[in-house]
C-alpha cells in the first residue's frame, strides 16, 4: 500500500476520525440502551449515566475538536 | 439624571428598614432564616424541575436508540436483498438520528452538571445553616424576645 500525502492523507485521517466517532456515538447509544435495561432503580441508572455521560465527551470531544485543531495547524506531510 | 421620587422613596424605605434591623437584632435573624429557606425551596424546586427534564431527555434518548437499531437491521435486510439504493437512504437516514441523539447528548450533559451546581448550592446552604454559630447579639436577641413572650403571656392571663 502506498504511504499518502498532502489532501489525500489529509482526507484519509478525516474519514478515520469521523468513523471512530461515529462508531463510538453507536457504541455509547448502545450502552446507554443496556444501561437502562438493567433495573438496578433509578438511582444507579441516573448515576451511571453521569459516569456514561463523562467517559462518552471524554472519549468524543478530543476527536472532534483537539485532532481537528492539531490537523489544521500542522503539514499533513509531517504527521 | 436625578433620582426619580419612587428612588428616593426606595432609597428611604431601605434606610428605615436597615435602622430598624439594627435597633431588632432578633427580627434580623428572622429575616434572614426566611431568606434563606425561601433560597432552599426555590433550589429544590429548580432541582425537581432538572430531575423531570433529565428523565424527560433520557426517554428521548431511549426512543432514538431504538430506532437507530432498528433502523440499522433494515440497512443489513436491504443491502442482503440487494436493494443498494434503499439501504443507503436508510444509512443516511441513521445519520440523521445519530445527529439528533448527538444534540440529545450534549442537552443531557447540560442538565447533569445544572443539576451538580443547584445540589452544591444546596448542600452548601444547608451547610451554613446546621454548622452557623449563633452570636452572642443574637442568643441575647432570642433570649430577650423569648423574655418578652413570656411577660405578655403572663400579662395575658392575669
Amino acid at each position: 500500500m502506498a504511504r499518502k500525502y498532502g489532501d489525500e492523507k489529509r482526507l484519509v485521517i478525516k474519514q478515520f476520525r469521523e468513523e471512530l466517532i461515529s462508531d463510538l456515538e453507536a457504541l455509547y447509544l448502545n450502552a446507554f440502551e443496556k444501561l437502562n435495561d438493567l433495573e438496578v432503580g433509578e438511582g444507579a441508572v441516573t448515576q451511571l449515566t453521569q459516569v456514561l455521560l463523562g467517559s462518552r465527551g471524554a472519549a468524543i470531544s478530543p476527536l472532534e475538536a483537539n485532532l481537528e485543531g492539531a490537523l489544521q495547524n500542522t503539514n499533513p506531510d509531517q504527521l | 439624571m436625578s433620582p426619580s421620587w419612587l428612588d428616593e422613596l426606595e432609597r428611604s424605605l431601605e434606610e428605615r428598614l436597615s435602622a430598624f434591623l439594627e435597633a431588632n437584632p432578633y427580627q434580623e435573624m428572622l429575616l434572614h432564616q426566611q431568606d434563606q429557606q425561601d433560597r432552599a425551596r426555590n433550589l429544590e424546586q429548580q432541582r425537581q424541575l432538572l430531575q423531570q427534564q433529565a428523565k424527560d431527555h433520557r426517554q428521548q434518548l431511549l426512543k432514538l436508540a431504538s430506532s437507530v437499531r432498528e433502523w440499522k437491521s433494515r440497512v443489513t435486510k436491504a443491502r442482503t436483498a440487494g436493494a443498494i439504493e434503499l439501504a443507503d437512504r436508510a444509512d443516511q437516514h441513521i445519520s440523521q438520528l445519530m445527529l439528533q441523539g448527538r444534540e440529545l447528548w450534549s442537552e443531557f450533559r447540560a442538565l447533569g452538571q445544572r443539576f451538580d451546581a443547584v445540589e452544591e448550592q444546596l448542600a452548601s446552604l444547608h451547610r451554613a445553616s446546621t454548622q452557623q454559630p449563633t452570636s452572642l447579639e443574637d442568643d441575647w436577641a432570642q433570649f430577650e424576645a423569648d423574655h418578652e413572650l413570656e411577660r405578655l403571656k403572663r400579662q395575658a392571663g392575669e
